[in-house]
């Protein structure tokens, strides 16, 4: 068996839990270009993702170029909000005269890029879809994509001289996601990381897990918040805002991703972007304190670190050590904050603030209102659950 | 690497004897002289030479000149009335040549000029391969003990490349604009970023950093852009230091989420008509100021009185030295020995200060708690905005200036300092190192590796285009001696020099020095002028018998000024080889006998003279020092430093002389397409020079008009 597709065996078969059903992928491509996508669909289906031939009975659909003669079927599918990862789009390869691909994929595709010059840079952003992917080689010369719709998610960039160009984003496009790779070289089409990403991609935008994807944790500037802030973002589908030093979760968002260019690309600088609705905040300084809901603790972040890949932030109020866990629900609907508090000045205080969007649990402390206590003074732990209003609480 | 300062100038008298005489009845009312520039020694084409010539026989020409470009055939043709003449040739990346041309009507003279190439470097600039998946900004360089080099870049991430190979890899991705590193072990990096100082730590050993641990974010940060943490270096103690510059608040930011306490208004507020000239302030909790964290954490203010000190450096004697960078309160960019409790300076920080805070100062009061820098560094010849100061401690194997200081700079600028303790303060001289030669901007942080390269960590995302200009490059020594004026000490009666290699006779000379001192004042604009600028005479130059000092005795010696030393071209070693750079500054803060104040001067009588017209051949070596890095040799520009093309039309060609003047000595907002601010040089360049520098550009790119 060639090492390239033991190597593609081996991570597919990661990609095929016990007892998952397999994501089941449809190929399509002009015919001219049907072998190569062929022989890529078919190290696919040699793992846990399972090629089907009907597109309309496809979880997400795998399109190189474009559908070709059956652009009329494949649009109706998009339109409908079915999961599309593409390949180096080509609108003429849509028969597409109203720009149905250009909407769908929130980009227009333009001339060479730097005149064809070769990628000096490709910078890999902090996205689930890129998890366990070092680097994308390619020498290729690649169009240039440009006018990227707003709710596109950069997650791929090129760089020659003074020029950046987008080469991979994804997006929620109405009701379906939607991912596209510009970079389509045919060393790369054979490449163990870009087939990993091609996999990746149709799992995230069929919304299924991928496997070993972590919480990523960027210290950056984030709106609403002190500079410094972290923004960390989990693969669930969920965001938190924590600001060390206000001293809490100044907000949480559904996302998975966050977008840090605002900051680095301009002189001026401008806040970190997230994508996804805010379901959660707080502004009040300082929530934890020792001694009284209103004591006016000393307060001094210690750190932060990633245990086992959960994000710890550490803290020190008036004395007494805390650790501060930070997961995110299973099904994406929210996050738990577990806090370690080692012994010292009791009882330590928590404030809460209303929440309209979300519910909050308390396990662990004693609760009055918004009020939380963790009343001994030995070491201990209790739990905070933060979960979106309108998804049904687990038990 | 060739280097762009030095000229000597190869004099040769040609007497015209209508070698091909015309013999026509009617003599025409001109003579022609022509032939071909080419390189001396390899006789090979030389790239964007041009040939001048200039003679009392062309009045009514603009500075009685004719300028030709030399094409791909090498040849030059000049027709010219008689008379006699100097004969220019000029290249980039080689001596002029001049040779004196006597020219009869009617006569046709052949003269090939051969062009040396000018003195090669033994330093050559190389630049570091990066991962092709690293945004190259690099803000940090450091090698651990045993050789694994370290770097930040300003997007958060930190990358190592073994002592053993080339293999990079990502130790931590997520940081907030780290802006220094040190590595003290392999197992302990250190990192400075905007909100705090880092120790990072890989615990379950997969080659990743795992553990954060804050060790100090005691000073205030305010969310503006411009708003940096700088550092980092660390004593053989284990003591860490950094800075805080000040906020550019000149637009009056709105700074909703400051950490600590917030303080808009000026400290002593800005006395002129018209706006601040300068928006840095210290808005938050120690702007300006130098700190100190002690081995088990301890945060303690260190100094004051700074603006944007991005150079932090501790000396192999445990000392702390800041480099500063010019504006208000800060004449010109400072190197300076900081001490425990000192004031530098900037008038804002000095809200912070437990003694100050509530006591509002007088600028007098303010310039008297002022301590002064070690050393200047003239804006232009030796950069902009300087970066972090480091101490050669290779042990020779990055040449002769072993203890020397050597600091990069955003622009394309590599300064040595050499410093000595007088009277128990440190001071010294600045000398330029490196410019061009591939030298890259943005190299404001750098480290020694243990191949005895200097490495420098460059980025100027923000300030200047980024394209090509960012990334890891090393200076290399390939193991001759350069010939440079190693040391300038303070002597009794003038300045000793010390030369890398023994000189000719021509260093006896008192002649080929020129000594010229001024001050900067202290003072809320931004940036000052050269004050009190006066040329004092050297009255004796003695030659040691080993070719490898100088004394120069000077007419006086004053404290409280900057001395700029000019070395003339004929002082050469004694193969005949030039020096590569002819400039130095020492700021003479004391006498030797500790006296700080300067005493009654026998100069004062002289008054500066009347300004001469311009002199286009000043005015070219003015160019090659000041001016080149940037606008290039060729005159045509940069993209990546955004300057104009001159040979244009329009442009330059249609500006008086006047209009020349004010841009160069006042600055100006770019026009399009030029993207970069034009800096002032009347704080840098003497009127003279300016004038001097117009009429280079004038005979070389042409006049209104043409």
């Amino acid at each position: 068996m060639p090492p390239l597709l033991r190597t593609v065996l081996v991570l597919a078969a990661a990609f095929s839990p016990a007892g998952a059903e397999p994501l089941r992928v449809a190929l399509i491509a002009p015919s001219a270009e049907v072998a190569v996508l062929a022989a890529l669909g078919a190290t696919i289906e040699d793992g846990g993702l399972v090629r089907i031939s009907t597109p309309s009975r496809a979880d997400a659909l795998l399109i190189l170029r474009g559908p070709g003669a059956a652009a009329a079927e494949t649009r109706t599918l998009l339109a409908d909000g079915r999961p599309a990862v593409v390949l180096g789009a080509e609108p003429a390869a849509w028969n597409d005269a109203g720009g149905f691909i250009t909407e769908r994929i929130g980009a227009i595709r333009g001339a060479a890029f730097a005149g064809g010059a070769p990628l000096r840079v490709i910078n890999l952003f902090a996205h689930p879809v890129l998890t366990g992917v070092e680097a994308i080689e390619s020498d290729e010369a690649v169009p240039a994509w440009t006018k990227l719709a707003e709710d596109t998610q950069l997650i791929v960039e090129g760089i020659t001289g003074e020029e950046t160009t987008p080469l991979a984003w994804v997006r929620n496009a109405g009701s379906g996601r939607i991912a596209h790779l510009v970079p389509t070289s045919p060393a790369l089409l054979t490449s163990r990381d870009y087939l990993r990403i091609v996999t990746q991609a149709l799992l995230w935008t069929a919304r299924r897990p991928i496997p070993g994807a972590r919480p990523v944790v960027q210290r950056t500037f984030m709106p609403e918040s002190h500079p410094g802030a972290f923004a960390i973002t989990f693969p669930e589908g969920v965001g938190v805002c924590l600001d060390p030093v206000r001293g809490g979760v100044n907000f949480a968002w559904d996302g998975d991703f966050v977008d840090l260019r605002p900051r680095w690309l301009t002189k001026q600088g401008a806040p970190a972007r997230i994508f996804g609705s805010v379901f959660y905040s707080e502004r009040a300084p300082r929530p934890l304190r020792a001694g009284a809901p209103g004591a006016n603790s000393a307060w001094r972040f210690l750190g932060h670190g990633l245990r086992d890949g959960t994000p710890e932030f550490r803290y020190d109020v008036d004395g007494r050590e805390i650790t501060e866990a930070l997961r995110a629900l299973p099904d994406g609907t929210g996050f738990t904050r577990t806090l370690s508090v080692a012994a010292g000045k009791s009882p330590l205080w928590l404030t809460l603030e209303e929440q309209s969007n979300a519910e909050v649990i308390v396990e662990g402390a004693s609760r009055d209102g918004n009020a939380v206590a963790f009343t001994s003074a030995d070491a201990g732990s209790f739990r905070v659950t933060v979960r979106r209003r309108g998804t049904a609480l687990s038990p | 690497m060739t280097h762009g300062l030095p000229s000597i100038l190869v004099i040769a008298t040609v007497v015209a004897l209508a070698l091909v005489p015309h013999l026509e009845a009617a003599a025409p009312a001109t003579g022609r002289v022509s032939g071909s520039v080419r390189q001396a020694g390899t006789e090979a084409s030389v790239r964007f030479a041009q040939v001048r010539i200039e003679g009392a026989a062309l009045t009514g020409r603009e500075n009685n000149q004719i300028i030709q470009k030399i094409g791909a055939d090498g040849r030059y043709r000049l027709d010219v009335p008689p008379g006699t003449y100097e004969l220019w040739a000029a290249a980039p990346d080689h001596e002029e040549v001049l040779k004196r041309v006597e020219l009869s009507a009617g006569a046709a003279l052949q003269v090939d000029l051969f062009l040396p190439p000018l003195p090669v470097s033994p330093y050559r600039v190389e630049t570091v391969p990066l991962p092709r998946q690293m945004v190259g900004e690099l803000s940090g360089v450091a090698f651990t003990p045993t050789g694994t080099l370290v770097v930040t870049t300003r997007r958060g991430e930190v990358w190592i490349r073994g002592a053993n190979g080339n293999r990079w890899r990502r130790f931590a991705a997520g940081l907030y604009e780290p802006f220094g590193v040190v590595a003290p072990a392999e197992d302990e990096i250190l990192v400075i970023q905007r909100p705090e100082i880092t120790r990072l730590r890989d615990r379950d050993g997969d080659g990743v950093a795992d553990e954060f641990h804050t060790v100090a974010d005691d000073w205030g940060i305010t969310g503006s852009y411009h708003e940096f943490s700088y550092g980092l270096a660390r004593d053989r103690a284990g003591n860490l230091y950094a800075s805080s510059g000040l906020c550019s608040f000149g637009r009056g930011v709105e700074l909703p989420w400051v950490r600590g306490p917030l303080q808009t208004a000026q400290y002593l507020p800005w006395p002129g008509p018209g706006a601040v000239p300068d928006g840095h302030r210290s808005v938050a909790r120690y702007q300006g100021w130098a700190f100190r964290v002690s081995p088990e954490g301890r945060f303690e203010t260190f100094a004051s009185g700074f603006r944007q000190p991005l150079g932090v450096g501790i000396s192999p004697e445990d000392e702390l030295f800041i480099s500063d960078c010019a504006g208000a309160w800060v004449p010109t960019s400072t190197f300076t020995h900081v001490e425990r409790g000192g004031f530098y300076g900037h008038a804002d920080s000095l809200k912070w200060h437990p003694d100050f805070k509530d006591r509002r100062l007088t600028h007098t009061e303010i310039t008297a708690l002022r301590r002064p820098p070690s050393v200047y560094l003239p804006r232009g010849v030796l950069g902009t905005s300087p970066g972090q100061p480091t101490w050669d401690t290779t042990s020779g194997r990055f040449g002769p200036f072993g203890g020397q200081v050597f600091m990069g700079d955003v622009s394309a600028i590599l300064t040595r300092i050499d410093l000595e303790r007088v009277a128990g303060a440190w001071q010294g001289a600045a000398f330029p190192f490196l410019r061009g030669g591939g030298l890259r901007l943005g190299g404001m942080h750098q480290a020694f590796g243990p191949d005895g390269a200097l490495y420098l960590a460059q980025t100027v995302r923000g300030w200047m285009p980024t394209g090509g200009n960012e990334g890891l490059q090393r200076v290399v020594w390939n193991g001759s001696d350069p010939v440079e004026v190693r040391t300038l000490r303070l002597s009794p009666r003038g300045f000793t020099l010390g030369f890398t290699v023994p000189m000719g006779a021509t260093a006896g000379n008192p002649d080929h020095y020129r000594v010229q001192r001024f001050r900067y004042l202290h003072h809320p604009v931004d940036g000052s002028l050269r004050a009190d600028n006066i040329e004092v005479p050297v009255t004796a130059a003695r030659l040691g018998a080993d070719g490898r000092t100088v004394e120069l005795d000077l007419l006086e010696l004053q404290p409280g000024h900057v001395h700029e030393l000019t070395v003339d071209a004929a002082v050469t070693d004694r193969a005949g080889h030039p020096l590569l750079n002819r400039v130095a500054y020492y700021n003479v803060n004391r006498l030797l006998s500790g006296e700080t104040q300067p005493g009654p001067t026998r100069l004062a009588a002289a008054r500066p003279a009347a300004l001469r017209p311009g002199d286009p051949r000043a005015g070219a070596e003015v160019y090659r020092q000041n001016c080149l890095v940037c606008h290039q040799a060729d005159g045509r520009g940069s993209r990546e430093a955004g300057t104009p093309d001159f040979t244009l039309p329009g442009g330059i060609r249609v500006k008086s002389d006047a209009e020349l003047f004010r841009i160069v000595a006042e600055g100006r907002v770019p026009e399009p397409p030029a993207v970069n601010p034009m800096p002032p040089w009347s704080n840098v360049l003497t009127e003279q020079s300016i004038q001097d520098v117009v009429a280079h550009l004038r005979t070389t790119y042409g006049a209104a008009g043409r």
